[in-house]
C-alpha cells in the first residue's frame, strides 16, 4: 500500500476538520447538513408542547371575556394582549394551534389508513380491481377538494369530527394514488418475485414486504399533507362552516378580526403569522423527510 | 439595437396607456354632477315588487315612485300624489295624483297606471314579495289571492284621482305602507313588451334617475330624467359600481373612487379620529335593531316565560352597546326602535340583574339542567356575530348555561329561522322598509304573521296589535301599541340588544343628501348636487 494515501487522509481532515465529525452525536450531524429542516423541526415541536400545555400556560380560558379591557395591546397582564373581546390573544392562539394540530393530525392519520389500504390492495393485485379502484380515486380527485369539504361540513353541520371527515374525504385519493404508483412499481422487485417462489401468501407479502417499502413515501407525503390540512382547517373556519365560535381556530380568528384589519391589525396578524409558520414549517420538514427517507434521492445528497 | 429600442418604446407606450387609462376612469368620474356610491353586491334583481335586498332596494327607490313618501324627518310627504283624502271612517282614501309624473318613457302616469300596477304586485301567480306588506288591508286582496280578476278595492275615479276602499278589519298605517319604496307604479308597456326579465336592460320608473346600464356583477349607471316631477335632479348621473367587501369600499373612497359609502362599525372609531376623515363622518340613528330570538319549539326551557326572561336579564345590553359598538349603538328597552313615528321613549323595559335572573331560573323547573344552547348567527352583518358573541360569554358567566355559537351561510340562516323547527335561538336583526310600528311588531311577533319566528302566539298580545290596528286615532293606536311592545318585552318573547346608527362617509363636494333612519340611509339622490 502506497504511504501516501493515509497521509492525504490525514491531511484532509485537518484541513477541513468540520466535514468528518467522526464522533458527532447523529442528530448533530442532521442538523448541520439540514439546516432549515431542523429549524422547521424544532418549531413543530415547540408547537405542540405549547399546544399541550395551553390550559396550564397563561392562566385565561379561550372563551372568558373582558369586554372594559378589549383591544389591549402587549402587556405584563396578556403577553400577546387581547382580541375586540377583550380575551386573552396567547390564549386563543394557543388554544387555536390545539385545533389546527389535532385536526391536521387526525385528519392525516385516517387519510394514510384508507390511502395505504386502498392504494397497496390496487397495486398489488392489479387488473380489474386496480382500475375499478383507481377510477374511484380520480374520481374524488377530479372533485374540488374545498366544494367537497363544504358539502360534508354542510350536510352534517359544523364539528371538529366532520370537519376531519371532510379533510380525510378529500385527502386520501391522492395519498392511494401515491401509494399505488409504489407499489406497482416494487411488486415486480426480485424479492417479492422470491417470496412468491417461496409459497407466501399475498396477504403476507402485502404486510411484510410491500408496506414498509412503501413506507418512506407515506411518512413525507403524510407530513406535507398536514399542512396542507391545516390550511384547509382554516380555510372552512375562515368562511364559516370549520370550528365555531367561541371555540378559537386560527382560520376563525382571522376571519372573526378581519374587520378590524385596519383599525387593528395586529389582531390579524398574529394569528396569521402563527398559521403561515406553521404551514411553511411542516412543509420544511415534509421536504426533508422526502430527502432523508427516500434511498434514491439520498444517494444523490 | 434598433429593433430593442423600438420595442422599448412600445413597451413604455403600453404602460403608459394602461397607466393612463387606469388614471383615467376616476377622472372621468370627476365631471362635474356624478355621484359615484356603491352597490353591495350584484343586485338579484331590478322588478321593484321582488327587491327586498339592500341592492335591489336602492336601485328601486332611485327609480321608481311611490304615492306619498317620508322626508328626513320621517314625516309622511306627497310624492307621486299631490294631495288625499280619508273619509270619516277611516276605510277610503282617495289620492289627487301629481299632473306632471312622466314615465321615461314620456307617457303620463294616470290612476289606471297605479290601478294596474298593484294588480300586477297582487297577482298570485307572480307571488311578488311585497304584496302583503302593501295591499293586505286592501278590500278584495284576499279575493285576489283566490283568484278572482284584479283588486276590486282599488278604484279609478277619473285618470287623475284614485281610490283605495279598505276591509273593516284592515290592518293600520296604511299611508305608512304606501310609502314602502317597493309601493310604485310601472310603466305596463316596458313590462309588458319586455317579456320575463323586461328589467335588465331599461326601467318601467318615473322617478329622479333611469337605468342607462348595468353591467352584471361589475356596476350599474343610472342617468337623471330631466322631466322629472319634483324637478330635474342637479347630477347628470348616479355611478354604482358592484363592491362586495366593506373594507374595499372604504378603500375606495379614500383614494378618491367614490363620494358616499357607509361604514362598518369596525372603522368607526379610527375615522372619527381622523383628522380629515372625521369631518366627513355622518352619525344618526337607524331604525334598527338587533335582537335575540329564544325559540321555544326548539329549545324546550323557552317555552317557560321565567327563563326567557332569566335569558333577558343575564344581558348588560349598556355594556354591550358600550363597549363591543363602541358606544355608537344604544342599548335596546324596547322593540320599535327611535326613528319611528311614536317611539316608547322613557320605557326601561327589563333590567340588567344577574342575581335576579339566577332566582328566577331556580324557580323554574329547568333549575341547574339547563340544556347546551346553541345560538345561531345572521352572517349578513359582523354585527350580529359580535353581539352574539358578547351574549354567549354573559349567559355563560351570569346563568351557567353552556352557550355554542353556529355560524351559516346566509340562505341557509334564513330558512332555518323561518322555518322555526331549526334554530334554538338566533341573533339577527330587523330594519324599517317604512317608517311605522306594523313594521315591527304586526310582522314580528303576531301570531298569523309569517315572519313571528319565535312561536309567540300570545292572545293578548294578538289583541292589543288588533286593537290598535282599528284605533280610530294615531294617539290611541299608539298608546295600545305600547301595551302590546311592553309586553312583549316583559314576556321576553325577544330579546332586544341594541339600536343601531348609521355613520356615512361623504364627500364634503357632495351637497344636499337627505338622510332618513330607514333604507340604506338616504333619501332619492334629486336634491344632491357635486361641486367641485
Amino acid at each position: 500500500m502506497p504511504p501516501s494515501i493515509p497521509a492525504f487522509g490525514t491531511d484532509l481532515s485537518i484541513a477541513r476538520p468540520g466535514v468528518r465529525m467522526p464522533r458527532a452525536p447523529a442528530l448533530l450531524r442532521a442538523v448541520r447538513r439540514d439546516w432549515p429542516g431542523a429549524a422547521a423541526a424544532g418549531v413543530l415541536a415547540l408547537l405542540v408542547a405549547l399546544a399541550l400545555g395551553a390550559p396550564w400556560l397563561t392562566g385565561y380560558t379561550y372563551d372568558r371575556q373582558d369586554l372594559d379591557h378589549a383591544f389591549q395591546g402587549p402587556g405584563r397582564a396578556h403577553w400577546l394582549g387581547t382580541d375586540q373581546y377583550g380575551r386573552d390573544l396567547l390564549t386563543r392562539l394557543l388554544y387555536g394551534a390545539r385545533v389546527s394540530l389535532t385536526v391536521g393530525f387526525s385528519a392525516v392519520a385516517a387519510e394514510s389508513i384508507v390511502g395505504v389500504a386502498w392504494g397497496t390492495v390496487a397495486g398489488f393485485y392489479g387488473g380489474r380491481l386496480d382500475a375499478a379502484l383507481m377510477r374511484v380515486v380520480d374520481l374524488l380527485i377530479a372533485f374540488p377538494s374545498l366544494l367537497l369539504a363544504v358539502l360534508v361540513t354542510g350536510i352534517f353541520g359544523p364539528s371538529l369530527v366532520t370537519i376531519v371527515l371532510a379533510l380525510t374525504m378529500t385527502a386520501w385519493p391522492a395519498m392511494a394514488r401515491t401509494i399505488r404508483s409504489e407499489v406497482v412499481a416494487l411488486r415486480e422487485r426480485d424479492y417479492i418475485e422470491a417470496a412468491r417462489a417461496l409459497g407466501a401468501r399475498p396477504g403476507r407479502m402485502l404486510v411484510r414486504h410491500l408496506v414498509p417499502n412503501a413506507v418512506h413515501l407515506l411518512a413525507a407525503r403524510a407530513t406535507l399533507d398536514v399542512s396542507a390540512l391545516i390550511l384547509t382547517e382554516a380555510t372552512l373556519s375562515f368562511i364559516g362552516i370549520g370550528v365555531q365560535p367561541p371555540r378559537p381556530s386560527w382560520g376563525l380568528m382571522i376571519s372573526e378580526s378581519f374587520q378590524f384589519l385596519q383599525s387593528h391589525p395586529y389582531l390579524v396578524i398574529v394569528p396569521a403569522t402563527a398559521l403561515c409558520l406553521t404551514v411553511v414549517s411542516f412543509n420544511v420538514v415534509g421536504e426533508a423527510l422526502t430527502e432523508r427517507l427516500d434511498p434514491r434521492q439520498r444517494q444523490r445528497g | 439595437m434598433h429593433r430593442r429600442i423600438i420595442a422599448l418604446v412600445v413597451a413604455a407606450a403600453l404602460v403608459g396607456g394602461v397607466v393612463g387609462a387606469w388614471r383615467g376612469s376616476p377622472a372621468a368620474g370627476q365631471v362635474v354632477g356624478v355621484l359615484r356610491t356603491p352597490l353591495g353586491g350584484e343586485p338579484p334583481t331590478a322588478d321593484p315588487y321582488f327587491a327586498t335586498d339592500f341592492s335591489s332596494g336602492d336601485l328601486s327607490f332611485l327609480m321608481y315612485t311611490t304615492l306619498v313618501g317620508f322626508d328626513s324627518k320621517g314625516r309622511l310627504v306627497p310624492e307621486g300624489a299631490r294631495s288625499w283624502e280619508v273619509s270619516p271612517n277611516g276605510l277610503v282614501y282617495t289620492f289627487h295624483l301629481r299632473e306632471n309624473v312622466r314615465f321615461h318613457s314620456g307617457r303620463k302616469v294616470t290612476a289606471a297606471d297605479w290601478k294596474w300596477s298593484f294588480e300586477r304586485m297582487g297577482d298570485p301567480a307572480l307571488r311578488t314579495s311585497v304584496a302583503d306588506v302593501v295591499l293586505a288591508g286592501i278590500e278584495g286582496y284576499d279575493a285576489q289571492q283566490k283568484g278572482a280578476p284584479g283588486l276590486a278595492g282599488i278604484k279609478v275615479v277619473d285618470p287623475m284621482t284614485l281610490q283605495f276602499v279598505l276591509n273593516p278589519k284592515a290592518r293600520g298605517g296604511f299611508l305608512n305602507r304606501l310609502a314602502y319604496y317597493a309601493a310604485v307604479v310601472l310603466d305596463r308597456d316596458v313590462v309588458e313588451k319586455g317579456g320575463k326579465g323586461w328589467y335588465e336592460s331599461r326601467d318601467a320608473g318615473s322617478g329622479p334617475f333611469m337605468l342607462r346600464e348595468w353591467v352584471h356583477n361589475d356596476h350599474v349607471t343610472l342617468t337623471s330624467d330631466p322631466h322629472y316631477f319634483l324637478g330635474a335632479p342637479r347630477i347628470a348621473r348616479v355611478e354604482m359600481p358592484i363592491v362586495t367587501q366593506a373594507t374595499t369600499r372604504l378603500s375606495e373612497y379614500q383614494a378618491g373612487q367614490l363620494d358616499l359609502v357607509q361604514v362598518p362599525l369596525a372603522d368607526f372609531q379610527r375615522i372619527k379620529a381622523h383628522p380629515a376623515l372625521g369631518k366627513e363622518l355622518l352619525v344618526f340613528p337607524r331604525a334598527q335593531i338587533i335582537w335575540l330570538g329564544p325559540n321555544p319549539r326548539v329549545y324546550e326551557p323557552f317555552k317557560d316565560a321565567r327563563v326567557r326572561r332569566a335569558f333577558a336579564m343575564a344581558i348588560d345590553k349598556s355594556k354591550i352597546a358600550r363597549t363591543v359598538f363602541f358606544g355608537f349603538y344604544q342599548p335596546a328597552a324596547s322593540i320599535v326602535p327611535p326613528g319611528i313615528p311614536g317611539f316608547y321613549s322613557g320605557y326601561r323595559g327589563l333590567p340588567y340583574d344577574p342575581e335576579g335572573a339566577k332566582k328566577l331560573l331556580a324557580a323554574s323547573p329547568f333549575a341547574g339542567k339547563l340544556p347546551p344552547l346553541v345560538i345561531a348567527m345572521n352572517p349578513i352583518a359582523q354585527d350580529y356575530q359580535m353581539a352574539a358573541e358578547a351574549v354567549a360569554a354573559m349567559l355563560k358567566d351570569n346563568l351557567g348555561v353552556d352557550v355554542r355559537l353556529q355560524k351559516t351561510e346566509f340562505a341557509n340562516f334564513q330558512q332555518g329561522m323561518n322555518r322555526r323547527t331549526v334554530f334554538p335561538a338566533f341573533m339577527t336583526g330587523w330594519a324599517a322598509d317604512y317608517l311605522d310600528y306594523s313594521d315591527y311588531l304586526d310582522l314580528l311577533l303576531y301570531s298569523k304573521s309569517p315572519l313571528d319566528r319565535v312561536s309567540y302566539a300570545n292572545p293578548e298580545f294578538d289583541r292589543l296589535v288588533d286593537e290598535a290596528n282599528a284605533a280610530p286615532t294615531e294617539a290611541a293606536r299608539t298608546s295600545l301599541y305600547h301595551k302590546a311592545e311592553a309586553l312583549a318585552v316583559e314576556d321576553a318573547a325577544i330579546v332586544p340588544i341594541v339600536f343601531t346608527q348609521f355613520a356615512l362617509l361623504k364627500k364634503p363636494y357632495v351637497q344636499g343628501l337627505q338622510t332618513t333612519p330607514a333604507l340604506s340611509g338616504w333619501l332619492r339622490f334629486n336634491t344632491v348636487s357635486v361641486q367641485r
